[in-house]
């Protein structure tokens, strides 16, 4: 082994041995949802993949020219899918979201106005300035511990609408994990003094 | 390094895991530091391990080699959060937002260049070099033929050697 091959090695061995682990978090959420899947579309499963898997293969070929098409104007429109409460807020308000599914831990607030979509902030973790327009932005890999927001594997969190938010319509999106795309959910920012 | 003692059931040697929560609960820390090696993110490795497990869990109980199965599901993951994300910095840059993502926190400089290599080349030196994984092995977890592991270990190898020694 060379040199170089022993310096790599011993990088690698470091980064992992930093690498921070929590304790393996609590299987229990991810079988309620497995529960709820029905005995005979698991049986069924073999058939209906390779169904589904050609229907797939023609949709992704239109997706593709659709996405590609749709670049150059701004992200696609995510799937619904998400449950909040409530769906009506005042901003520094906090609205609670569940889905039957996994997610990943950011969660974005776009605004949606006449069919156009703009990602303004970041949820969580959590942003103290705007996406856009304007940078410095402050995406910092640390989770608010004000915010208590679950990881994955955890149907239940909880957000708080920045105060810096303008009255209008928005979405609040996560990546589904279990899904593999976005879920968002509808919600109307009204004046704090409104 | 990482710990291949638990469930190597395709060749017997030691006792497949009898349940998916034992299997996850001795493979978790493993994962995780795969998963940060993979990505470069320490914040993100947590949960692109639990995604590897919760695609590992529907199959569990078909698969022969588990531990197998959920190296190759974890490169997967990872690989696929890889590309998302750089199309998210694109977007973020057609923003006008020069870089949002967080850096990768690395030991020293052969650390930083790694995460500088594309993912299939990273991938190859962290499952030779720290998961102590054979050519053939690193080709099943990459989905690829042995051929290509060769050529891509050889090519991040001339990479690292140019950009970490005068």
């Amino acid at each position: 082994m060379t040199s170089l091959e022993q310096r790599i090695r011993q990088t690698l061995a470091e980064m992992a041995d930093d690498t921070p682990v929590s304790a393996a978090p609590s299987l229990d959420p991810l079988r309620t949802l497995q529960s709820r899947v029905d005995e005979p579309v698991r049986h069924n499963g073999r058939i209906m993949t390779l169904a589904v898997s050609v229907l797939l293969l023609a949709a992704g070929l239109v997706a593709i020219v659709v996405v590609r098409s749709r670049d150059e104007s701004g992200p696609a429109d995510p799937i619904r899918g998400l449950e909040i409460e409530p769906d009506v807020v005042t901003p520094g308000e906090w609205v609670t979201m569940t889905a039957d599914t996994v997610w990943r831990w950011e969660a974005f607030l776009d605004r949606v106005d006449g069919g156009q979509r703009e990602r303004i902030w970041m949820l969580y973790p959590a942003s103290e300035t705007f996406l856009t327009p304007q940078p410095p932005v402050d995406l910092r890999e640390q989770p608010n511990p004000a915010l208590q927001v679950s990881r994955a594997i955890d149907p239940l969190s909880t957000f708080q609408i920045p105060a810096g938010v303008e009255p209008g319509q928005y979405q609040i999106c996560r990546y589904a994990i279990t899904a593999g795309h976005e879920l968002c959910a509808d919600l109307t920012v009204r004046p704090a003094n409104g | 390094m990482e710990d291949r003692s638990v469930g190597r059931a395709v060749t017997g040697d030691v006792a497949r895991p009898p349940t998916f929560d034992a299997f996850f609960a001795a493979r978790y820390a493993t994962t995780v530091r795969l998963a940060r090696l993979l990505s470069g993110s320490t914040a993100s490795a947590e949960d692109l391990a639990q995604d590897a497990f919760v695609r590992v869990q529907v199959h569990f109980d078909e698969v022969r080699d588990p531990v197998s199965y959920l190296r190759a599901t974890t490169v997967n993951v990872c690989r696929s959060w890889h590309r998302s994300r750089e199309r998210e910095q694109d977007r973020f840059r057609r923003h006008g937002v020069s870089d949002v993502a967080s850096p990768a926190v690395v030991i020293d400089e052969v650390g930083a260049s790694m995460m500088r290599l594309p993912f299939r080349q990273r991938a190859v030196l962290v499952l030779r070099y720290w998961a102590d994984l054979s050519e053939a092995e690193i080709a099943d977890a990459l989905r690829c033929r042995p051929g290509t592991v060769k050529s891509l270990h050889h090519r991040a190898l001339e990479t690292l050697r140019k950009e970490t020694q005068p």
